[in-house]
């Protein structure tokens, strides 16, 4: 044998092993809603741009349902895998081919490495139920849901609330993202959180956790303050009502910078008493800072508050009118995390969050917001 | 109300200081900024009478006006009238506020000096005062902005310090005059860190300004109010692209972001700054945000790339002649980063001052976002086998 054909020998040698490597990362997306496929749709080029790294399928679960498309009755997940668009949730994006739709959860649990959580969070526990006894060893999970879990008790990441119920270690992504924008492709950035502990597998390394997100048009920034960059997702939407109030009673650019600052302190010594966040997290990173930022200049929370201040009609009935009877995010957690500070004994540290929540629910007119902080 | 921040003081505690004696405050200038906070010094002045002598003095430089039909001095109209019915209609100042056109009396009488006048005019009233100035004196600059240049970056309360040998700080914030004037709700942030000898306490500089619709926080970090009010402009105008060019509100809060940090770095390199300045302050963080929503730099930058006309014949039209403040910022910001050869350190100011000099696409404003090489394409994302 020359060496030229050992040489090639052991090229495909090294060729066929790369492309059965065991070690190839496989990636699960949990939700297809909008953000879910715009999720599935990054890792599934992502998985197709690092094919070092990753399998080369994404398994994105899909909740089977019937809808009519062209016409006639079909199951979505079919649809799915012929356009490879979602046509009910994310209409006219068009996903890599890559990515594919399972309706079987624990099929999409069991194949996966890697899980990316993108579904409401009041199906979150139910979700870790239908997972349990099938899940990889060392798979680890990231949340992409926005916000975190609050009761009088206590404020629970859904990080933390994956981690108890699966056994997975979870990191966070959040940040000044909308999913139909992120979808379209227009620039923007997100946060990860991700700190793993000893005991998480080290190929899961920040940097293949990025790999897995970072797009030329998501960029992705990864920090250790896992509560930081969950907090940020879920008290900006507070802000953002405070905001809007200024807006409902024109009172002027300044005004709502002034409340945007202050809310961002509150956010911050929120992170810092009750999680020991790193106080950066909030005013530096897009988590943080370009979260609040976008939240407060449009969104649903914003939009509502103006209405509510300039109609003068019960935030429920501003819900009912502007959202279709959903929640508004911003007002809710408000509330929770009124109620949460009560038990603390502490919402006099809190003026700002404190006075939304008086404002929304306990008729203190949205005048009197400069006053309270 | 009290200022927020880990950093800085508020005035709050004003009362429970003994003062050692009573101090007189002169304000520099009476253009619409400089008659605004002449009304918040006069109507302070008057509230904590134990810190402060009722009579504020704001130099006002003299001229004729037509008045109710005659030829008035505008000092006397004003003295009459309590508006400065020039430069501030419809805004009636406290009674104790006096306009004084003789620039030397103010000086002669002040322990507390605010200048609020225009940049360019900084030398030639300085000129006027040297010499006059009360032992133990100190200024204030609400100055917004720096003085850039190929030497340096210098802060116009340095100016002031180095002509009349006085101590000066700055003022700087999410402010607007007319807005100020109107008594709508906003804050500011001083920065205020004397030596030894100067014996005014910063609560009782803070008592000075700090009014229930002013909300005034004191911090040491002097350069970082100062920076914060010139740099935010060249962000704006960043902003202001992505308007013209209809980019989404997560892009524009991706430029904001990244146009806070480097505000930030600007400050932490080439000054003593504390890095929480920009990002937790009023002159930083709440500026930028007033500025990238609306404001002269943002409108202009926004018209630049939806009408392709020149940012000259813009100034002209949509400012009457006055200098686009952000851009000539970036143009100053630009030529002394090429002096540290630090241009590549700072791409986001290096973008704004390339589409407003250089002919730069504004739509290549993204790639300044997207670096061209990353870390996580070149390395620990590959395995060897």
């Amino acid at each position: 044998m020359t060496v030229a054909a050992l040489n090639k020998l052991s090229a495909l040698s090294g060729s066929i092993q790369k492309s059965f490597s065991p070690k190839l990362i496989s990636v699960g997306i949990i939700g297809s809603g909008n953000w879910g496929t715009a999720i599935a749709k990054i890792c599934g080029e992502n998985a197709k741009a690092h094919p070092d790294i990753f399998h080369p399928q994404v398994h994105m679960w899909m909740y089977e349902e019937k809808i009519q498309h062209e016409g006639k009755e079909c199951n979505l997940t079919e649809v799915f895998n012929t356009t490879h668009e979602n046509v009910k949730y994310l209409k006219g994006i068009k996903c890599p081919s890559n990515v594919f739709a399972n309706p079987d959860i624990r099929d999409v649990g069991s194949r996966s490495d890697i899980l990316v959580w993108v579904l409401p969070h009041q199906f979150v526990v139910r979700i870790c139920n239908q997972l349990k006894g099938c899940l990889k060893k060392d798979a680890v999970a990231i949340s992409c849901i926005k916000g975190v879990s609050v009761t009088k008790d206590r404020v629970r990441l859904f990080s933390d609330i994956i981690e108890e119920n699966t056994g997975m270690y979870c990191g966070v992504l959040s940040g000044a993202n909308i999913a139909s924008e992120v979808a379209q492709e227009k620039f923007c950035e997100t946060t990860i959180g991700y700190l793993p502990n000893s005991s998480v597998n080290p190929r899961y390394t920040p940097k293949t956790i990025q790999a897995l997100f970072n797009r030329p048009y998501f960029r992705v920034n990864i920090v250790e303050d896992v509560p930081g960059v969950a907090l940020g997702g879920a008290l900006k939407n507070i802000v953002a009502v405070a905001a809007g109030i200024i807006d409902g009673l024109e009172l002027g650019d300044n005004t709502k910078s002034a409340v945007m600052r202050i809310g961002l302190l509150e956010m911050q010594k929120f992170g810092r008493m009750f999680f020991d966040c790193k106080p950066l997290t909030m005013s530096e990173e897009s988590c943080g800072i370009a979260d609040l930022i976008t939240t407060c200049l449009g969104g649903r929370n914003h939009k509502c508050a103006v209405a509510f201040v300039k109609t003068g009609k019960p935030m429920h009935v501003v819900e009912q009118e502007l959202l279709d009877g959903q929640k508004l995010q911003g007002a809710a957690t408000a509330k929770e995390v009124y109620e949460f500070l009560d038990n603390q004994n502490k919402v006099s540290e809190f003026p700002l969050f404190t006075a939304v929540y008086r404002i929304v629910y306990e008729g203190l007119p949205p005048n009197k917001l400069l006053e309270a902080i | 109300m009290s200022g927020y921040g880990q950093q800085g003081v508020s005035a709050a505690n004003i009362d429970s200081i003994r003062p050692k004696k009573r101090l007189s405050i002169g304000v520099v200038g009476s253009g619409n900024w400089g008659t605004a906070i002449a009304k918040i010094c006069g109507e302070n002045a008057r509230a904590h009478g134990h810190h402060f002598r009722s009579k504020v003095r704001m130099w006002v430089f003299e001229e004729e006006i037509e008045y109710k039909g005659e030829k008035r001095k505008l000092t006397e109209v004003f003295n009459e009238a309590h508006e400065n019915v020039k430069y501030l209609p419809g805004i009636e100042c406290p009674p104790n506020v006096i306009a004084v056109p003789d620039v030397r009396e103010v000086a002669r009488r002040a322990d507390i000096l605010v200048f609020v006048v225009p940049h360019q005019f900084i030398e030639r009233v300085c000129d006027q005062m040297v010499g006059l100035i009360r032992p133990g004196a100190v200024g204030i600059s609400c100055i917004k902005g720096v003085a850039v240049s190929k030497e340096g970056v210098r802060l116009y309360s340095e100016v002031i310090s180095e002509k009349l040998g006085i101590y000066c700080g700055v003022l700087s914030g999410a402010n607007v005059a007319n807005e100020v004037a109107r008594e709508q709700f906003c804050e500011t942030t001083i920065g205020f860190n004397p030596p030894n000898e100067v014996d005014i306490p910063r609560e009782q500089i803070a008592a000075v300004f700090d009014r229930p619709y002013f909300s005034v926080v004191s911090v040491d970090d002097v350069a970082g109010v100062a920076l914060g009010g010139a740099l935010k402009n060249v962000v704006a105008m960043a902003v202001g692209f992505a308007d013209g060019l209809e980019w989404g509100g997560n892009t524009k809060a991706a430029i904001m972001r990244r146009g806070l940090l480097e505000m930030q770095k600007f400050a932490t390199t080439f000054f003593d700054s504390d890095p929480r300045t920009m990002v937790e302050q009023s002159c930083g963080i709440a500026d930028l945000v007033t500025s990238c929503l609306g404001g002269r730099n943002n409108r202009c930058a926004e018209a630049f790339v939806k009408t392709g006309k020149s940012l000259e014949t813009l100034e002209k039209e949509l400012l009457g002649g006055q200098l686009l403040q952000g851009a000539a910022t970036s143009k100053d910001v630009h030529e002394f980063l090429l002096t540290k050869d630090m241009v590549k350190d700072f791409p986001l100011f290096t973008a704004v001052y390339n589409i407003s000099y250089e002919d730069m696409d504004p739509k290549d404003l993204i790639i300044v976002l997207q670096p061209l090489k990353e870390d996580s394409e070149n390395e620990g994302g590959t395995e060897t086998e």
